[in-house]
């Protein structure tokens, strides 16, 4: 195959890609949809980065620049989604220490005795923990 | 037209400060990629705001993207794909030699951005008109149910099309000027090298669509 007919090949793979992705975000239910798109997108982006942007035949010097680019914007994107991640973890965490608290397991403390976690003693948040809410659940009007 | 055709981007004489033709290739090609990385960082930023309140928000983004015209927008990434192709092709028949086919293919990459384009403002237009444009103090009115959540969400479709069409238009202008170096074709060496450089630019410019479009358009509740 000579590089007129690779190059047509993949623009008929990434509109295939495309229709897929379309069809997937049409007829499909919401997290499968989602799943499909973004797998269908990073698909489509790889082969103009192999094949249109010459990826396949540079050296490896410039192939380590192209992945630090792509490893970059990964950490950027992975640190940051790390603090709302840890924040809901925080949540269902307090959810547990508040739990401890209530039946008494975690109040106690004899001196010498291993500690337990620091109950907290805000109002507000054993009310919602009665009521069966999230401690820290912010509140999302729209 | 096969790869062991003669290709031309290897001879010619390298300017002073480099030792051969290959190191200067390299530089050139090395240069355009830090380039990129630095383009992908201005993109990133968006995109990882755009992925944070993606998932604070996840139903009035859901809803608000359903406002968006998804055939206008699978037609546009079509043509942005095929100008990918032409533009591959270009480098191509510059790379071999082909003055006026690579001319011609550059041509046509123009004219699928300029229709690219073209289809975007129209697209900006009807949602102007639907009062979906929440930007230099036009009226937001939102239909559905999460306004407050669909105002941001299309604040970050502003913010993401519009920068992304700045880059098309410097992607335009870019290949206008290469496509007249190749219509004058006085070093054909150095006229396939920035043939070369700049189809890496429009490439570029084809996958953050790719992933603008399926963040904001595919991505429904």
């Amino acid at each position: 195959m000579n590089t007129f007919q690779l190059a047509v090949v993949i623009w008929l793979a990434l509109l295939a890609l495309l229709g897929v992705s379309v069809g997937a975000a049409t007829l499909l239910p919401g997290a499968v949809a989602h799943g499909a798109s973004l797998l269908c997108a990073f698909a489509m982006a790889a082969l103009i980065f192999v094949w249109f942007m010459g990826l396949h035949t540079a050296d490896g010097l410039l192939r380590v620049f192209a992945l630090a680019a792509v490893l970059w914007l990964c950490l950027l994107m992975g640190i940051t989604l790390l603090d709302y991640i840890e924040r809901d973890l925080g949540v269902l965490q307090w959810g547990a220490v508040l739990a401890k608290c209530n039946t008494g397991d975690g109040a106690s403390g004899e001196a010498g005795a291993r500690q337990p976690p620091a109950c907290p003693t805000t109002d507000r948040l054993h009310a919602r923990h009665r009521a069966g809410l999230r401690p820290q659940a912010p509140s999302r009007p729209w | 037209m096969s790869t062991s055709q003669r290709t031309i981007t290897s001879e010619g004489e390298p300017d002073e400060q480099f030792d051969d033709i290959g190191q200067q290739r390299h530089a050139n090609l090395m240069g355009m990629w830090i380039f990129l990385a630095t383009e992908l960082l201005l993109f990133g930023g968006m995109f990882t705001g755009f992925v944070v309140y993606r998932s604070q928000y996840p139903a009035a983004f859901g809803e608000a993207a359903h406002h968006l015209d998804l055939t206008l927008g699978a037609i546009n990434t079509a043509v942005l794909l095929t100008s990918g192709l032409t533009t591959r092709l270009a480098d191509v028949s510059a790379e071999a030699g082909r003055r006026f086919a690579a001319f011609w293919l550059l041509l046509a990459t123009v004219a699928l951005g300029a229709v690219f384009l073209v289809l975007k403002g129209f697209e900006w237009y009807h949602e102007y008109e639907h009062g979906l444009m929440p930007v230099l103090g036009v009226a937001f009115e939102y239909p559905g149910e999460h306004a407050r959540g669909a105002h941001m969400f299309f604040n970050f479709y502003y913010a993401m099309t519009g920068l992304h069409a700045a880059h098309m238009l410097v992607g335009l202008g870019l290949l206008t000027v290469i496509a007249g170096l190749v219509w004058r074709w006085r070093e054909p060496a150095r006229v396939a090298r920035q043939v070369q450089i700049s189809g890496l630019y429009w490439a570029f410019v084809d996958v953050i669509w790719v992933f603008v479009f399926t963040a904001l358009y595919l991505l429904r509740a």
